[in-house]
């Protein structure tokens, strides 16, 4: 069995074997970054950095070195800040992690400080980002989305009605559902029944919604 | 006439190449490896594979030459730190470029190295290597992992 092989079979079952792996990318490229970023900026002794973080000089030194501390968040943002520049700390795929790893290079890396960041400092219409246009995307009714029996009267057709909770946080859904061929006489039933609110509406048939739940019967919203 | 010795001039190379001590035809690095924790490999893996990447050796994270009688060998040491424990990997330069000879692995606590006698062990292998005595082997640093 190859070393790769032993290596993803662990990481698949064990969660220690997750963690390890984590932690040690982490524990050296983190330092690694704080060291460039030293090294590179108007402050290359730790004493310098030590001074501009208000830190101790022997803080920064355990910072440097791979693996020796557990970098709080806290920390790292007071870094980030007497560096002049942001933090984006980001949870990603494995493959994600080993592709930063491998492209990263402590003499390459280099971040733009806020007072020359143009983008954040003068931003223009091109560079700020418009709020992406929300994608109508249909889905399928959900386990969780539950439907029970109401006395609640209605004007629907059929003697029978039935509520939908949905358990989704969107305040108008719509259901969609194309009734079976073996029910012609729920035709008349809507194609297309609005929940006005997350407690759902009335929906005349059950037996129909759920068929059309299971041949493809989805909402969106 | 001049003799002239034509030497070809490689570029250097982009990375680092690390290479394990072996003497008797065993890999004393790997035999010391294969004995860490789990973490303390990904630790070790990590760093190296972090490490080739830093053309100037001055520059590597927790990179120093020992002083004392390893300073006459030139031996140097990375640490790194895994389950908090300080590691210590001590070697010397090669003489192409770019390459870099691991020639033991051992842990530190306080003034402490365990083996206790492991400087003096680096700085038999670091003789023993410019002496020819003891040979090297490319290691190994899988980028697919």
């Amino acid at each position: 069995m190859s070393d790769r092989f032993q290596k993803i079979s662990n990481l698949l079952t064990d969660l220690d074997s997750r963690t390890s792996y984590i932690r040690s990318k982490l524990g050296v490229l983190v330092p690694s970054q704080i060291r460039s970023m030293r090294l590179k900026s108007n402050m290359p002794r730790q004493s310098d950095l030590a001074q501009a973080a208000k830190m101790h000089q022997s803080r920064i030194s355990m910072f440097e070195t791979p693996g020796a501390s557990n970098l709080t968040l806290d920390t790292l943002s007071r870094l980030a800040a007497a560096f002049r520049v942001g933090l984006k700390v980001e949870f990603v795929p494995f493959s994600d992690m080993l592709r930063w790893e491998n492209g990263y290079s402590q003499d390459t890396f280099s971040v733009t400080k806020i007072d020359d960041d143009i983008e954040f400092l003068q931003p223009t219409v091109s560079t700020v980002r418009k709020r992406p246009k929300r994608k109508r995307t249909a889905r399928r009714i959900l386990s969780s989305d539950e439907i029970f029996q109401t006395p609640m009267a209605t004007g629907g057709v059929g003697a029978s009605t039935y509520m939908i909770r949905v358990q989704q946080e969107r305040v108008q859904l719509r259901l969609q559902f194309k009734p079976s061929e073996s029910a012609p006489s729920q035709d008349r039933l809507a194609d297309v029944i609005t929940l006005p609110n997350r407690r759902g509406s009335v929906v005349n048939d059950l037996s129909n919604l759920r068929a059309a739940a299971g041949a493809g019967g989805h909402y969106g919203n | 006439m001049t003799n002239h010795i034509k030497v070809i001039n490689f570029p250097e190379p982009e990375i680092w190449s690390f290479r394990d001590y072996t003497e008797g035809g065993v890999n004393r690095i790997q035999e010391w490896y294969s004995g860490l924790s789990q973490e303390a490999k990904d630790g070790f893996d990590a760093l190296l594979k972090n490490t080739r990447k830093i053309a100037n050796h001055i520059q590597w994270g927790g990179f120093k030459f020992l002083k004392g009688e390893a300073k006459d060998e030139r031996v140097w040491q990375l640490d790194f730190v895994a389950e908090k424990k300080q590691y210590r990997v001590m070697g010397v330069f090669g003489i192409g470029k770019k390459q870099a000879a691991l020639i033991l692995g051992c842990y530190h606590k306080g003034p402490i190295y365990t083996p206790k006698d492991a400087i003096n062990t680096a700085c038999k292998r670091a003789k023993a290597l410019r002496e020819g005595r003891a040979g090297t082997y490319e290691r190994q640093i899988p980028e697919d992992i």
